[in-house]
């Protein structure tokens, strides 16, 4: 059978789940190029964002067999409000006990926090994660007080300008009222202290980026 | 266009040298001839000569009915099912014909078909759909597979 030209390959290819592209990574070294351009990864993105069956409810919950292991959970939803299809996905971090929430989801990544200071994005389709580095703003380690100093609040974008998520994390004093105000770039991979942020912000509400002209 | 004028008909003409009489309510989803018959060139013929009758054909048929304003739409869905039961060559055949034309339904659908065809395959298999020699020595490969092989040990994946 003839080829199909790069054009219609990249189309037939857009339609497939990830897991499929991730098998198919090993068809030959021109495929593998193709898969993992970042120009097929955003027109794939493109196309599943338009697939109803490609939106999802993320959840975390307990493994009711084992009581303490943290498991995720994916559900399919119609706008008939139907759950169904519900599967589970493994942790991306083994075997840590500490607590998990849900920064937030962006795209095709999730944004999660195991401590204070443990921050990971995960891209649930290909199992992969990163653990976010630390910020150059040292704060004191709540756990080791039974009265903690600082409260964090944590939000998780992306930015359309120039192609990268973001985290930004807040940190207030209370002893002294101050607080600090942080923005991380995957692109960069760093933390960068925002100075003299305009207005207070309460603790306890949510930040979040997003791209608002 | 009422139904006592004279339908405007189109000429077209296969690679294979096969001429077919078309409609121009059916021919105007050919995007990408659609201004050589409506400039006024109408009766002549208009080549394609990248596509065979025996695709043009099949083309046409695809368009009549998806012209055809009386079948509703249950009807054009068992229609479109059965129009891709065809053979892997075929079908892309059809695929490289809907693109040349730029009919976008039929490239959807066509594109649609392989996509759902081939989500389950090996790499072996799709090397051999896609007749693509191995490229891969066994190191690079072994490489290439380990994220796969990762997600098939995760006990928790698709349970």
């Amino acid at each position: 059978m003839s080829e199909l030209t790069e054009d219609l390959l990249l189309d037939v290819l857009s339609r497939l789940p990830v897991i499929s592209l991730l098998r198919f990574r090993c068809v030959s070294k021109s495929w593998k190029i193709t898969i993992d351009s970042s120009y097929f990864i955003k027109l794939h993105l493109n196309k599943s964002i338009k697939d109803v069956n490609s939106h999802k409810i993320f959840a975390i919950g307990r493994d009711p067999s084992t009581v303490n292991d943290v498991i995720f959970c994916t559900l399919n939803f119609d706008f008939g409000f139907e759950f169904e299809g519900v599967q589970r996905i493994k942790s991306p971090i083994d075997n840590f006990t500490e607590a998990v929430s849900f920064i937030g989801s962006c795209r095709f990544l999730i944004c999660l926090k195991y401590t204070d200071k443990k921050i990971v994005l995960w891209n649930p389709s290909i199992r992969e994660h990163k653990i976010l580095p630390y910020t150059d703003v040292e704060i004191e380690d709540s756990r080791d007080r039974k009265y903690t100093r600082h409260r964090f609040s944590y939000g998780f974008g992306y930015d359309d300008l120039m192609d990268d998520h973001k985290v930004v994390r807040l940190v207030f004093d209370y002893q002294n009222g101050d607080y600090d105000v942080e923005v991380y770039s995957l692109k960069l991979n760093a933390w960068k202290k925002i100075e003299k942020f305009p207005i207070l912000i309460s603790w306890n509400l949510g930040v979040a980026i997003s791209a608002i002209a | 266009m009422s139904s006592t004028e004279a339908k405007k008909m189109v000429v077209l003409k296969s690679f294979d040298g096969v001429t077919f009489e078309v409609e121009e309510s059916v021919a105007v989803q050919f995007e990408s001839i659609r201004h050589m018959f409506e400039d006024n060139l109408a009766g002549s013929v208009i080549p394609l000569s990248n596509i065979k009758s025996e695709i043009l054909s099949k083309v046409i048929d695809y368009c009549k009915r998806h012209a055809d304003d009386t079948t509703d739409e249950e009807d054009l869905k068992a229609f479109d099912a059965d129009f891709v039961k065809v053979e892997h060559g075929t079908l892309f055949d059809i695929i490289r014909a809907a693109n040349y034309l730029n009919i976008k339904s039929l490239l959807d659908l066509t594109c649609q078909t392989v996509a759902d065809m081939i989500k389950g395959k090996t790499p072996a298999e799709i090397r051999e759909l896609f007749n693509i020699s191995d490229e891969f020595t066994p190191e690079e490969e072994e490489e290439a597979s380990i994220i796969t092989r990762f997600i098939y040990m995760d006990r928790y994946a698709d349970c």
